[in-house]
């Protein structure tokens, strides 16, 4: 017991310097904006595209805006990802208020096994798609940016593709 | 010119009741959870849709997707974490059973809520589905925090199904093996670790950013014993190592074990995605459910008992750590700890709760994702009476 007790001691004094974790309660209020982004807008809605041969548009449109209930989606670590979309709320300075990462809803993954069981597929993206992104119910949030994280082999940059005004 | 004023006053009833947001939305569907593990805020959500089911059809949905969520909860890291899942199934009803499949000679075309079709892009395997109507229904029908993953069950049972920012999968029951393979790459951030011939195109230039794949620089280290040959040439599974051939090549590319989920279908995931998917379900799920009491300033009389305590997720076969430090002391390691305040010195102390996950299934923990903390400041004034 005292050894169990002597290693728990280690391990939080390791940690203590880490400060405060998230809070368990998450009462902000909050919206939701449905955006529609047409990435190839002279292509059929439809259409599947191989994403290494077009480069994508930067058309993004709030269609809907709604007030949501219950709590707002958080992430207790910002992990990026090529296959996300990171949005970033901003405020008329351009202050950043508030960061999401979604999954990018462009991409379409074809995945199928051969006889072995092993693996094979292709990445496809949409010409067009629709993703909701919670807003906090801040009034001095004016605008969504709409981020690809890019890996350049040791750190992701991050591209802006375009902008949602609310 | 009675109809007409019928007309306007039964426009300006619908126009009121527009308004006032009195009609349910024309895209909201009837929702049952199947699977309650707590408040949403605090789980991983999974929003279930079915395509192609009729009115009629409804107890076979929802048995279909009772199969579904056995199976997929029947492997590691989900098995050990269910507890740490929600499950709601949203009942879409579709006008016409099955899914389109136009490489049917003749063509099959059905009328469906979220229109699933094969044979898309021309691969036979494929099932595109309306996302934005999929989105927009689960929007409708749940919360956000209700929605972190959603998957379209398709009413078919050829084998076939997609991936992205929604999975899609048809009643084949060897299709949740491509779900968990989805749910590493959306839900994981997991790369693929097959070889092949192009498309997708092999690119060994830079190091890639997934933790499961690497070109020069092994990021799971700590999973390799000693005695293992690096690079590893080894067939026998569940070894990590450093095995030749990920992410659409061949060669220069490596990857952790000789197979995984992320490989083929029909395996495990193995350690160092398991890992990942551990530390994935923790960044949605804080390790402390609930504390109390919950001001973070408590003030005590001399002599005043106060209980505090934490409660917590809980995985299927080992319970998180907790440990509670008075003025920086280890006094307790239960659940629920109470504070005698008869040998404290009169002023202010402080009084912390740790939690963390000792799951053997991480290793590295960088973000500390599965540690939790709440701390509380105790002032303890004068002497209660005594009688």
């Amino acid at each position: 017991m005292a050894i169990r007790g002597s290693f728990l001691l280690i391990i939080i004094i390791s940690i203590m310097s880490v400060g405060a974790f998230c809070s368990p309660t998450f009462a902000q209020t909050f919206h939701e904006v449905r955006v529609r982004w047409d990435a190839h807008p002279t292509l059929p809605s439809d259409s599947l595209l191989d994403p290494q041969r077009f480069r994508a548009a930067s058309l993004f449109a709030a269609v809907e805006r709604r007030q949501a209930s219950g709590a707002i989606p958080r992430q207790r670590a910002i992990e990026l990802s090529a296959n996300q979309l990171l949005i970033i709320a901003v405020d008329r300075l351009g202050r950043d208020r508030q960061r999401m990462l979604l999954p990018d809803p462009r991409i379409l993954r074809a995945e199928w096994p051969d006889p072995t069981g092993e693996l094979q597929g292709v990445v496809l993206h949409r010409a067009n798609a629709e993703f909701f992104v919670p807003v906090p119910d801040d009034p001095a949030i004016t605008e969504l940016r709409v981020y690809h994280p890019r890996w350049t082999g040791h750190a992701f940059d991050l591209d802006l593709l375009g902008t949602v005004q609310l | 010119m009675q109809r007409s004023r019928r007309v306007i006053f039964g426009l300006s009833v619908w126009c009121f009741v527009l308004l006032v947001g009195g009609l349910p939305s024309v895209w909201a569907a009837p929702v049952t959870t199947v699977l309650n593990n707590g408040d949403p805020a605090n789980r991983v959500d999974l929003a279930i849709l079915g395509d192609g089911y009729t009115a009629a059809e409804m107890s076979q949905y929802a048995m279909q997707v009772q199969q579904l969520l056995q199976a997929l909860f029947a492997q590691e890291p989900f098995l050990e974490y269910q507890g740490y899942f929600n499950v709601h199934r949203i009942d879409v009803v579709s006008a016409e059973s099955g899914a389109t499949h136009p490489e049917l000679n003749p063509p099959v075309f059905k009328n469906t809520a979220l229109g699933a079709t094969y044979y898309c892009a021309g691969i036979p395997q494929l099932i595109c589905a309306d996302v934005s109507a999929a989105l927009t229904i689960a929007a409708e029908s749940l919360s956000a925090a209700q929605r972190d993953l959603v998957l379209v069950l398709v009413n078919d049972p050829t084998y076939g199904g997609s991936g992205g920012a929604i999975a899609v999968a048809s009643t084949h029951t060897a299709v949740v093996e491509l779900v968990l393979h989805e749910l590493g790459h959306s839900f994981g951030l997991l790369a693929d670790e097959y070889g092949g011939s192009p498309p997708p195109m092999c690119d060994a230039a830079i190091e890639p950013s997934e933790p499961n794949v690497t070109k020069d620089l092994i990021k799971w280290t700590s999973w390799i014993d000693p005695s293992t040959q690096i690079p590893t040439f080894t067939g026998t599974p569940g070894i990590p190592g450093l095995y030749q051939g990920a992410k659409y090549c061949d060669y220069s590319l490596f990857r952790p074990t000789y197979n995984s989920k992320m490989r083929s279908l029909g395996v495990s995931f193995e350690q160092i995605n398991r890992e990942q998917l551990v530390k994935r379900i923790y960044n949605l799920v804080l390790p402390i459910d609930q504390s109390s009491p919950a001001a973070t300033a408590v003030r005590l009389m001399r002599g005043q008992s106060q209980t505090f305590a934490v409660a917590t997720p809980v995985p299927r076969t080992h319970a998180l750590t907790l440990a509670w430090l008075l003025d920086g002391q280890l006094a307790s390691t239960e659940a629920v700890f109470t504070l005698k305040t008869l040998k404290l010195p009169p002023g202010s102390h402080s009084l912390e709760v740790f939690v963390y996950d000792p799951t053997p299934m991480v290793r590295n923990d960088p973000n500390q994702l599965l540690w939790a903390h709440r701390v509380w400041t105790v002032e303890v004034v004068g002497w209660l009476p005594r009688y």
